[in-house]
């Protein structure tokens, strides 16, 4: 695809993004909505999992370890009950210091504990309120200093007066009152430097605990997200691709189902099945998406287990039916077309079987949790749009080809595995592609559920910094990457499929 | 002729329901068609002379009477089974697999009903493409030939089941002028040979070089039959001659 070759249109948009990625290298607070929308996944990460063991004591009786999974050799877990905390201080900063055990004046070795006194806190102001100072220190870590133990008065601001400034504009010196105790640190020296102590104030603590000692796992969550653990990305643009796609899957059974229906004879499979295509087609994925997650899942959680054996019934009682009117309406066909006869039984049987199954299964877990609800709401609507996609998709193989096959003598299942199913699916998978397009933009509605997905992010980071052009331009390229992407590819296996001519 | 017939129509009647009432597509047909005979069907639109010739393979349910082909009646599944094994059919909009090439389109019935090994069907299959007329068209997709090119794929995908029987519905109407011939000389062939043909057809040049016998149909029943000169010279019936005025001019 050579660039001369590109109409003017999608130059312009390639030029855009090209901008909006540049800025991602060059402007940090782009830098820092990417990865806030983009849950900050990093290449490894040993931190796998939160997690709440009860634990066999030697003693017989029984504990609770509370921490993060950060790894497993042979039978022993080790959990991290306690993170390390460390901080960096610039020589400069240290009013007084003193060393256990004790060294040479003004220094301390490593391994050592030192307690120091803080004169001050420097570093770029990026936000200020009643309360706290936000700054980055030079080396890059964000510190919150609450008012109450900085020198309100001799606080120096380059340029003078500036405002708190995320690009960082305004560099700041805090002096600290000598008298607050979060002004004393005290802690083990890892690194001293001509310029500045790296002090441990709180060790890491590693608990190992034996599997076989393991009574109960209270609590199993994924913690960081990184490529040696992916389980953990999730939220932000990770939780929208995973929502789209296990969303687009389930609506791809229903509209199979739905659409099977929409062409049946039968008058009860197909006038519920109009009904359900009617009803979510005409109304938005939004008021579809807000009953589902506060008028259904309220309803399912308190008034569905109630009613599940009764409405299994219902459903097992009309599965008869349907399969009793099919049997009925076809009984001339026993002899000669058995197929005929049979096929529609066995799969009002077999939907029969599945709804109450499922019913059953919402019963049970009627207790849905915000992830299921979204992915819920977002499958039954765009499994009416994908029933009559894939409706018009059967009906568009002409009769002829049916009629062809089976004057060669083939079967009806040989006929539509071999003729017709082929020819559906070549039809159905470029719009199919473009639905699956549309439902990843339309993942952007789960915020009003507050699913944790990239547009929510990007709220949220608004509302945290107060920027609003950051946040919104990344997520919009971001999405617009993956749909133009897709298009390309759905572009792409249309050409591959088509036949020649 | 004192053999058995190889198709035996006896008093078979079909009719459906429209919202303007009542069709009758076929009003108690009778026909015995013999081995070997080429059979020309011709009447107006409507006439029932297609809704028979898919009766004779069960592509068309009938209401009553009975249809007998090589002996088998067309009652049980595993009969209409093998019936259709025993006839081809060749349709007027030529039905071709779009998704395979010509030689897959005659291929895949042979090795899926009839179970013949890949290498065995291709040889059949290419073997018929050069009887059609066109060898060097075995890769192409059905989307890529004209339309004589895939009625001639068609009549070769139907012989390479080998039936006794062959079924023709219109094959030429849906063709350019100029590619009348090449369809009508492989038919001719077929008929040549000494193939069992039923063909719905308006082609006159066709049934007077190669049929034994013509047919009338009107409104559901055989009006008139006979050899096809004395016919089309001479019809009897009124309906008939009605019907031939209008069609032979061009």
């Amino acid at each position: 695809m050579r660039l001369a070759r590109l109409p003017w249109w999608a130059i312009i948009i390639v030029a855009g993004l090209a901008i909006v990625f540049y800025s991602f290298f060059t402007s940090p607070l782009y830098r820092r909505a990417l990865i806030f929308v983009t849950d900050d996944p990093r290449l490894t990460t040993t931190r796998f999992a939160n997690v709440i063991y009860d634990v066999r004591t030697d003693e017989g009786g029984i504990r609770r370890v509370e921490g993060v999974f950060v790894g497993q050799r042979g039978d022993i877990l080790n959990v991290e009950t306690s993170r390390q905390v460390t901080i960096r201080v610039p020589r400069a900063d240290i009013a007084a210091l003193s060393c256990e055990p004790p060294a040479s004046e003004g220094d301390c070795p490593v391994d050592a504990t030192i307690t120091l006194l803080r004169a001050q806190i420097s570093g770029f102001l990026i936000f200020e309120d009643m309360g706290r100072f936000r700054i980055v220190t030079d080396d890059g870590e964000r510190q919150e200093v609450r008012k109450f133990d900085v020198i309100i008065d001799a606080v120096q601001r380059t340029p003078e007066n500036c405002p708190p400034s995320p690009e960082a504009r305004c560099r700041v010196v805090l002096p600290l009152n000598p008298e607050r105790e979060a002004n004393q640190l005290s802690g083990t020296v890892l690194e001293a430097n001509a310029d500045d102590f790296l002090i441990e104030l709180a060790p890491e603590v590693i608990v190992p605990v034996r599997q076989s000692d393991i009574v109960a796992v209270v609590r199993y969550t994924p913690a960081e997200c990184a490529l040696n653990n992916l389980v953990g990305c999730d939220s932000g643009i990770f939780l929208t691709l995973f929502v789209a796609v296990i969303a687009f899957a389930l609506a791809v059974v229903i509209g199979l189902v739905a659409g099977l229906m929409r062409i049946s004879d039968n008058p009860i499979l197909y006038n519920a099945a109009t009904v359900y295509v009617e009803v979510l087609r005409g109304v938005p994925l939004l008021v579809t998406l807000l009953f589902v997650n506060f008028a259904l899942y309220v309803w399912l959680r308190d008034e569905f287990p109630k009613i599940a054996p009764t409405l299994q019934l219902i459903i097992a009682a009309l599965a008869l039916i349907v399969a009793l009117s099919q049997a009925w309406s076809k009984r001339a066909l026993l002899k000669s077309e058995p197929s005929s006869f049979w096929q529609p039984i066995v799969a009002a049987a077999i939907m029969g079987t599945t709804l109450v199954a499922v019913t059953g299964l919402f019963a049970a877990n009627s207790d849905l949790p915000p992830l299921s609800r979204g992915i819920l709401g977002l499958a039954i609507c765009y499994g009416a749009y994908l029933a009559e996609l894939f409706r018009a998709g059967i009906q568009s193989i002409g009769r002829g080809q049916m009629e062809a096959a089976r004057s060669l003598g083939m079967s009806y299942l040989q006929a539509m595995r071999y003729i017709i199913l082929p020819q559906a699916f070549r039809v159905v998978l470029p719009p199919l592609g473009n639905e699956f397009i549309a439902m990843l933009k339309d993942t952007a509605l789960l915020t009003v559920i507050a699913l944790p997905e990239m547009t929510q992010r990007a709220r949220i980071f608004a509302a945290d910094t107060f920027r609003v052009f950051e946040p919104y331009i990344t997520i919009g390229a971001l999405y617009l990457c993956m749909t133009l992407l897709l298009s390309v590819l759905v572009r792409a296996a249309e050409r591959r499929l088509a036949l020649p001519r | 002729m004192a053999e058995t017939p190889i198709i035996l129509v006896q008093n078979v009647s079909k009719h459906f329901r429209t919202p303007r009432g009542v069709v009758h597509a076929l009003r108690n047909v009778s026909l015995e068609v013999y081995p070997r005979e080429v059979i020309t069907i011709i009447g107006p639109s409507g006439s029932g002379k297609s809704t028979l010739l898919r009766c004779i393979n069960r592509l068309e349910t009938f209401d009553s009477g009975a249809i007998i082909v090589d002996g088998i009646a067309l009652d049980t599944a595993a009969n209409i089974n093998r019936v259709r094994a025993e006839v081809g059919m060749v349709f007027q909009s030529f039905n071709l697999f779009p998704n395979y090439t010509a030689l897959e389109n005659i291929c895949l019935a042979q090795r899926v009903v009839r179970k013949r090994s890949r290498k065995e069907a291709i040889e059949i299959a290419r073997a018929l493409l050069a009887k059609v007329g066109i060898p060097e068209k075995a890769d192409a997709y059905p989307g890529q030939l004209s339309g004589g090119q895939q009625q001639r794929v068609a009549i070769a995908r139907a012989l390479a089941m080998q039936p006794k029987i062959m079924l023709f519905d219109e094959p030429t109407s849906a063709l350019d002028p100029e590619m009348i011939k090449e369809v009508l000389d492989v038919m001719l062939q077929l008929a040549a040979e000494g193939m069992t043909m039923l063909v719905v057809s308006h082609e006159m040049g066709f049934a007077r070089a190669a049929a034994s016998r013509a047919i009338f149909m009107d409104q559901g029943e055989i009006v008139e039959q006979g050899d096809p000169q004395t016919l089309f010279t001479a019809p009897q019936s009124e309906r008939m001659k009605i019907f031939l005025s209008k069609i032979i001019k061009h």
